[in-house]
């Protein structure tokens, strides 16, 4: 499957390649974009599932709020 | 992202909407193409905003009772205009408490759960060195910052393959094609099988190393002056971990010269960049995990990835 992938091997480096990254750059590169640190709106308790909000709010006597997007909101985007 | 930058970032309006409210996040994909309860009430929902005509997106906000009555729904990002509207709409409101299903027979077509085994993996993108044009105004500002989010599934037999200290070749296509975009200004395009130019990583000792070469050019050089309408060159490095037949690390970081936008994706510089894709493992406590990954949507064409 690694030769299905392969459409054309590249037998030495072009110019543009970048170079290898370092361990030093890996854990800096890492830590800043998996940051473990949570930003406002993750501490947020939102839900997936609209019939489930559905039910929740209906119990609560609390309205619904509805945050939709192409590509999901929490997720992708 | 912009909503989450700028519409969430007020204490006051995120300790509105966790007393006060029951909020909820939803892919428009989804949610406009069921057909069952959860897409009925979704429809009957957004058709009441003002100004909704079928040809316009139904994303956005929406301030609804449980029974699908909209309070208010609009399109803008705008911070204190959210707050202003969360604040009215719980002026006067009275619904009773009352028991709802919570559960409905769903439509199996848009059902997305992480299939039997599999691990998720969170996945951030970012620009971390542009020549970008001008200051930019705030708005540009927060987007030139903002980080892509996305979540890789790693399915039940690659973990396998992983705990026996072998890197499969699906999740060399998957993580290519469907992880390593521009997604840190909105729906990037992804790459598909004949864009994949080089894709080379090996595993050894639980050390990752490789490349990745992807373009939209069918003879690629990855450099500025080149016709490719999209290109990302890579360099891959990464540690995984193996601890008593589990998978406790997989940290991986892509970094290279990316070149070029999507329709959804305006506003990227104009000359090539460097963009950095990082990958570890999620915490699957967190309600965000379950969202499933964005190319998810033709599911078997992202477990399978040719």
């Amino acid at each position: 499957m690694v030769a299905t992938l392969t459409l054309v091997i590249f037998l030495t480096a072009l110019p543009t390649d970048p170079p290898p990254i370092k361990q030093a750059e890996f854990k800096k590169v890492h830590a800043e974009l998996l940051s473990k640190t949570t930003e406002t709106w993750e501490t947020i308790p939102w839900g997936l599932d609209l019939l489930r909000a559905r039910a929740r709010s209906a119990r609560e006597g609390k309205p619904l709020f509805i945050w939709s997007m192409n590509g999901h909101p929490l997720g992708c985007v | 992202m912009l909503d989450r930058a700028s519409s969430f970032h007020d204490q006051e309006t995120v300790d509105i909407l966790t007393k006060r409210y029951v909020p909820v996040a939803l892919d428009v994909f989804y949610e406009e193409r069921r057909k069952d309860a959860a897409g009925e009430l979704y429809w009957k929902i957004v058709k009441q905003r003002e100004n909704l005509t079928p040809d316009r997106t139904t994303q956005g906000f929406y301030i609804a009772t449980p029974d699908g009555r909209l309070l208010n729904g609009w399109n803008n990002r705008n911070g204190p205009r959210l707050k202003k509207r969360l604040k009215l709409a719980l002026n006067g409101y009275g619904e009773k408490k009352t028991n709802v299903a919570a559960t409905a027979k769903g439509d199996l077509r848009y059902e997305r759960s992480l299939p039997h085994g599999a691990v998720v993996v969170d996945v951030r993108s970012r620009i971390l060195k542009a020549a970008w044009e001008g200051e930019g105004s705030p708005w540009e500002k927060i987007r030139r910052q903002s980080i892509g989010r996305d979540h890789l599934w790693i399915t039940n037999a690659e973990r396998e393959e992983l705990v026996a200290e072998r890197w499969p070749a699906s999740l060399t296509r998957r993580l290519a094609r469907f992880h390593l975009i521009d997604n840190t200004r909105g729906e990037a395009p992804m790459w598909r099988i004949r864009e994949v130019h080089e894709a080379s990583l090996t595993l050894k000792g639980g050390l990752l190393t490789g490349r990745i070469r992807l373009s939209t050019d069918d003879n690629p050089n990855f450099h500025p002056d080149a016709a490719a309408e999209r290109f990302y060159n890579t360099a891959v490095r990464g540690v995984v971990t193996i601890k008593d037949g589990a998978l406790v690390r997989f940290d991986v970081v892509v970094r290279g010269t990316f070149f070029g936008e999507g329709r959804w994706t305006p506003g990227s510089p104009k000359k090539p960049f460097t963009l950095a894709v990082a990958f570890g493992l999620a915490n699957p406590k967190l309600a965000a995990s379950k969202v499933p990954p964005q190319a998810a949507r033709d599911l078997r064409s992202y477990l399978e990835a040719r």
